[in-house]
Order: structure tokens, then C-alpha cells, then sequence
């Protein structure tokens, strides 16, 4: 008889359980990831529904068809569904454009005090998240990954299929692109620029 | 050390909480949506291979029905052959088994 699913599990030993139909190991991974994929996707799609939406159909793809996953490649299963779950916030980012200033101020507004240093830097936060969505596509990857994900940039380069040099030269670029972009917006100094370069 | 004010914003940047039911969510479609391509295990795949040679070679109801109903065929028809035995006896030509029987009443072979 098949040993019982436990929280120790590998990922990838999960997956393997989840080819075979097991909804118990794929609960397991549902309840380890599901948040650090909504995040992932929130800040491609910049939309909590939207995101949420992204994360349970890319789950229910792979619950669907879990053979998509291949165990002897030898990738992390992390680093894989990575992929799956960016590209999907990218072609639903696509389909559906973006997020306007007022959208983040709407958001950020109900869930905090309307005290003016909050409204600023929830302001400062809109246009933050206004220069991002601006970025070339594969530099908002590179920097979200690598920035916020915890992802190194090796497993940034897997996931995206560059080299490791082509991610630190993606993230530069899109440092560089945000620094101008919010100081144009008078979000921070000129002075930044010179730390920053 | 001098902070770059843009990687403070960008450390800062805020995320909303995912709403505490997306896990749930997701298990519970999970179980409603059926698993299409799972990979089964080789003994799986052993048995369901019989089970495949049992259910469409082996015993296909209709198939045994009509099989049976050939056999019976055959028997009854045959036994119009066996009527004509002493027909068959009388000559060595096969041939003409079937002309003598399908003779009626009233006919001249001769």
C-alpha cells in the first residue's frame, strides 16, 4: 500500500502522486505554493482577481493534466510551475491591459487610514506600479522574479530560458528605466539617480 | 551606506492579501474537474490492458449473440443436408447434391 501523504514531502515527490491521481498530494501543494504564486502573478497583472483567477486555473491545468510535468527533466517543480503560472499572468496581462493609478489609490485607500503620509505614499506605491507596467515585458519578469520572488538569478534565467547574464542585464535596465521613469513622476530625486548608477 | 531610495520603494511595494479561501477554492474544483491524461503505473497499465482485451475481444455481448445465433444457423441448415443423405448416397457426384436436392414433387431428372 502507498505511503501516506505527509507536509516533508518533496515537491517533485508530490507531483509524482499527483500524476497519479492523488488529490491529497496535490492539496499539499496547492496549500505550499498558492500564496507565493498569487504574488508572483498579482505583480505581473497588478489585480488581486485577477491573479487569484491566474494561480487556481494554472493549478487546475495541472491537476487536469499532470503529465505536462516531466520528473526526469530534473527541474525543481518550483522553478517549472514558475513559468507556467508567469506566462499565463503575461498572456492574461496581454488580453486585459492595465492597471491606471487610480485603480492602485482605490485599492491601497481601503484597506489603510486616510491620513495624508499614508495617501502620499500610497500614491508614491500608484506610480510605482504605473512605471513597472510600463517596463518591456521581459525586464518587469526579470526584476519581479528576482526582486521579490526569492528566485535566484539562475532559476530567474531557467524560468525565463536566458542566460544568467542576460537577467542581471534585464534587471539593470529595468532599475534604470524605473529610476527615470519616477523621477520624472517626482516620486524620488534626481540624487537617486546618482546612487543608483 | 547610502539606501537607493528606489529599492526601499521597491521593497515597500505593497501586495493585498489573497483572500483566505483561494486554497480551498482550488481544492475543491480540483475535485469536480476529472483528471484527463493521469499517468497510470505499470501494473495499472497491465490491467487495464486485459480489462481492454476483456471488454472489446472477449465478450462482446452482441458478438457471442450473433455467434450463437450463426452456429444455430448452421446446425438447422444443415440438417436439410442430412435429410438429403440418401440422395448423397446414391451418387458419387457432388455436384449434383444440390441439383437432386432441390428437386420437387413432379420433377424428371432424367
Amino acid at each position: 500500500m502507498a505511503a501516506s501523504v505527509n507536509d516533508d514531502m518533496k515537491d517533485e515527490d508530490l507531483m509524482d502522486r499527483v500524476q497519479k491521481g492523488d488529490h491529497g498530494a496535490f492539496s499539499v501543494l496547492v496549500e505550499r505554493h498558492t500564496k507565493m504564486f498569487y504574488v508572483a502573478a498579482y505583480r505581473i497583472c497588478s489585480n488581486q482577481d485577477d491573479a487569484e483567477d491566474i494561480v487556481q486555473d494554472a493549478f487546475l491545468k495541472l491537476w487536469q493534466r499532470p503529465e505536462v510535468w516531466d520528473n526526469a527533466r530534473g527541474a525543481k517543480f518550483t522553478t517549472w510551475f514558475y513559468r507556467v503560472v508567469t506566462n499565463q499572468a503575461i498572456d492574461h496581462h496581454r488580453k486585459h491591459k492595465k492597471t491606471t493609478v487610480s485603480d492602485a489609490l482605490d485599492r491601497i485607500k481601503d484597506d489603510r487610514d486616510t491620513a495624508v503620509d499614508v495617501l502620499e505614499e500610497a500614491q508614491k506605491n500608484a506610480y510605482l506600479e504605473e512605471a513597472i507596467q510600463e517596463l518591456p515585458e521581459r525586464q518587469r519578469i526579470a526584476l519581479n522574479l528576482s526582486f521579490y520572488e526569492g528566485v535566484t538569478n539562475k532559476e530567474t534565467a531557467e524560468i525565463m530560458d536566458v542566460g544568467v547574464k542576460a537577467v542581471e542585464s534585464l534587471i539593470m535596465r529595468a532599475k534604470a528605466g524605473l529610476r527615470d521613469s519616477l523621477i520624472r513622476r517626482g516620486v524620488i530625486s534626481e540624487e537617486d539617480k546618482k546612487y543608483g548608477s | 551606506m547610502v539606501h537607493d531610495e528606489l529599492d526601499i520603494l521597491l521593497k515597500n511595494r505593497a501586495v493585498p492579501e489573497m483572500r483566505s479561501n483561494l486554497t480551498d477554492r482550488i481544492t475543491r474544483s480540483a475535485l469536480n474537474v476529472a483528471q484527463t491524461n493521469a499517468v497510470e503505473k505499470p501494473s495499472q497499465k497491465k490491467r487495464s490492458l486485459w480489462g481492454a482485451v476483456f471488454e472489446n475481444i472477449l465478450i462482446p455481448q452482441p458478438v457471442a449473440v450473433m455467434a450463437v445465433v450463426l452456429v444455430l444457423g448452421f446446425y438447422l441448415g444443415g440438417s436439410d443436408l442430412i435429410i438429403t443423405q440418401d440422395v448423397v448416397a446414391s451418387t458419387s457426384d457432388v455436384g449434383n447434391v444440390f441439383f437432386y436436392s432441390n428437386l420437387e414433387i413432379g420433377d424428371s431428372f432424367l
